[in-house]
């Protein structure tokens, strides 16, 4: 499905995308999981570790050899030999060549041919495959997500090391734990409605954009508290501990209200928008809250189901590549530009003409119309001239939908 | 045991500064340096890496020695080398994507690529080293033990 985004869009989400999916399918291919997660930390271990490894077994083998047999010491003495036999040879010629070559333009002219402008990406190119076709997983993580379920089994034996009521005090101290941070959200939630329902800044000095940036960066501290909080404390027998009923309302409720607090961003996030302009990171917020809210409504689903940190891990990150292959289904460029062109007064052209090829036919109606001065008018058609040079560089594997329909919308002499 | 950790940074010292020109050609596409000063670029700060990575594989490859001391662990050179490998990967890796992520500066870049792989390679060297001192594997022992 990646690969068809990226011959649809050709944006920069759909190849993260499909190199995401690249990975969880070798993942796939090697270990018999289903997690997301573990997939895919396999994958970019294996990508990363797999020349050094190599690197390390050649030396390590060797030195082996050399004291504990003394025949394999020699076979790998002579595979040394032949192989430099060859590449010292290649490489002396090639130093030469390019000395030649930088003082005799002649020279250089009839080895314009010889071209190392893609030996960095085939060997980066070497690099990912040699993790792909061999294969280093992570043992210490298998082992441990061999362990792992997702529900939460109650322990029947008393620790030895605790107290017999330690959980009673313990019920009590997430009691008035999440009684206070309830307190604290709630007046934060009731001020920012306030806000929202009057459109009355109480502070003076403050704009929208500050409210807007404070509300998101409380959203991710609160968050992430909530979580861990909830966490810690519905980790083993509180779960299953009878006199708990009031410590899950109010976590309940705590939920509740930071599910509250993501909807209230949202809409100040909107409002924002609709104030300024749409941009990347405006979309990020977005995207970021969706997730928030997701992880929010797992978290609820784990404390009524009993479930596991590992069920919570699993069915986030199998949510977070959802929406990673969507995105890479959406325009975001196009609808970036039309977006701001339509409805923002005066828009941003720098930050326009700095996004990707695709937006081109939607800005080249406003090249001729006057509304861009001479930096923006010079940068907008650089763009188009790279973009037609790159064009015909490439060869038809490079061929995408996107780039076809901007070529489409140039006029023909710039062609 | 001292000695793979002085021949580990010997080794990554010089290396380091090459991957790091080596990346700053790569990201600029542009030779920013005449021939003389790359040269004595090249050897001075191939003298401050070298004493960097010294100071820098007492304390990173010194701690991973701790831990697996405190464990009592008692992994051999090679078990001790792909004990630790995920934890260098990720640990180097993770800021080197935030560099990418956070910072648009081909110098901070190429630092960030350079003390990853010089982390990784150092930590491959001292692993060989301390093999090599483990097994006692001498090819041409000093005459001094002969006598």
């Amino acid at each position: 499905m990646s690969t068809v985004a990226i011959i649809s869009l050709h944006s920069g989400l759909s190849i993260l995308s499909f190199g995401v999916f690249v990975l969880l399918f070798v993942g796939h291919q090697y270990l018999e999981v289903q997690s997301i997660f573990t997939m895919l930390l396999n994958s970019i271990y294996s990508v990363m570790a797999t020349p050094f490894i190599w690197l390390q077994k050649q030396f390590l083998s060797r030195s082996m050899a050399s004291t504990h047999n003394s025949r394999a010491n020699r076979s790998q003495q002579l595979t040394v030999l032949r192989i430099s036999a060859v590449a010292i040879p290649i490489v002396g010629a090639v130093i030469f060549l390019s000395l030649y070559a930088s003082a005799n333009p002649v020279f250089s002219q009839a080895f314009n041919w010889l071209s190392f402008d893609s030996l960095p990406f085939t060997l980066f190119l070497a690099f990912l495959l040699a993790g792909f076709f061999f294969y280093h997983p992570l043992k210490r993580l298998n082992s441990w997500h061999d362990q792992q379920g997702f529900q939460i089994l109650r322990q029947r034996k008393p620790l030895s090391h605790a107290h017999p009521l330690s959980l009673k005090f313990e019920i009590r101290t997430a009691f008035i734990l999440l009684l206070l941070l309830n307190l604290l959200l709630f007046f934060f939630n009731a001020s920012d409605l306030h806000y929202l329902m009057s459109g009355h800044i109480p502070v003076e000095g403050f704009s929208h954009a500050d409210f807007v940036h404070q509300g998101i960066y409380t959203l991710i501290v609160s968050i992430v508290l909530a979580i861990s909080i909830i966490l810690y404390y519905f980790r083993g027998n509180i779960n299953f501990f009878q006199a708990n009923t009031t410590l899950k309302k109010l976590a309940y409720i705590w939920i509740a209200q930071n599910l509250l607090l993501a909807i209230s961003s949202a809409y100040k996030n909107a409002l924002y928008i609709e104030e300024f302009s749409l941009t990347y990171k405006r979309i990020g917020v977005f995207v970021y809250l969706l997730m928030a809210i997701i992880g929010l409504i797992t978290t609820y689903q784990k404390l009524q189901q009993k479930r596991t940190l590992w069920y919570l891990l699993h069915i986030n990150s199998w949510c977070l590549i959802v929406i990673l292959l969507i995105n890479s289904y959406v325009p975001w460029d196009p609808i970036i530009t039309s977006y701001n062109l339509n409805k923002s007064n005066e828009p941003d052209y720098g930050y326009l003409i700095s996004l990707s090829d695709s937006n081109i036919p939607t800005l080249l109606p406003y090249l001729n119309d006057g509304l861009l001065n001479d930096r923006e008018r010079s940068a907008f058609e650089d763009k188009i001239k790279s973009f037609q040079k790159e064009k015909k560089s490439q060869s038809w594997l490079s061929w995408n939908y996107q780039d076809h329909l901007t070529l489409q919308a140039l006029p023909k002499e710039s062609k | 045991m001292v000695r793979p950790y002085i021949t580990s940074a010997l080794k990554v010292g010089p290396l380091s500064m090459m991957i790091f020109f080596l990346c700053l050609y790569g990201i600029e596409n542009t030779n920013s340096f005449r021939m003389d000063d790359f040269l004595m670029f090249f050897l001075l700060g191939s003298c401050m890496t070298t004493i960097m990575a010294m100071v820098a594989s007492f304390v990173v490859y010194g701690v991973f020695e701790l831990v697996q001391k405190y464990y009592h662990l008692r992994l051999s050179a090679p078990a001790l080398f792909h004990f630790f490998l995920p934890v260098l990967l990720f640990g180097f890796g993770s800021i080197v994507a935030i560099t990418f992520l956070l910072i648009d500066d081909p110098f901070s870049i190429s630092l960030a690529i350079s003390s990853f792989l010089s982390s990784v390679f150092g930590w491959c060297f001292y692993c060989y080293s301390k093999a090599q001192v483990e097994q006692a594997l001498f090819p041409y022992p000093s005459r001094y033990k002969k006598i």
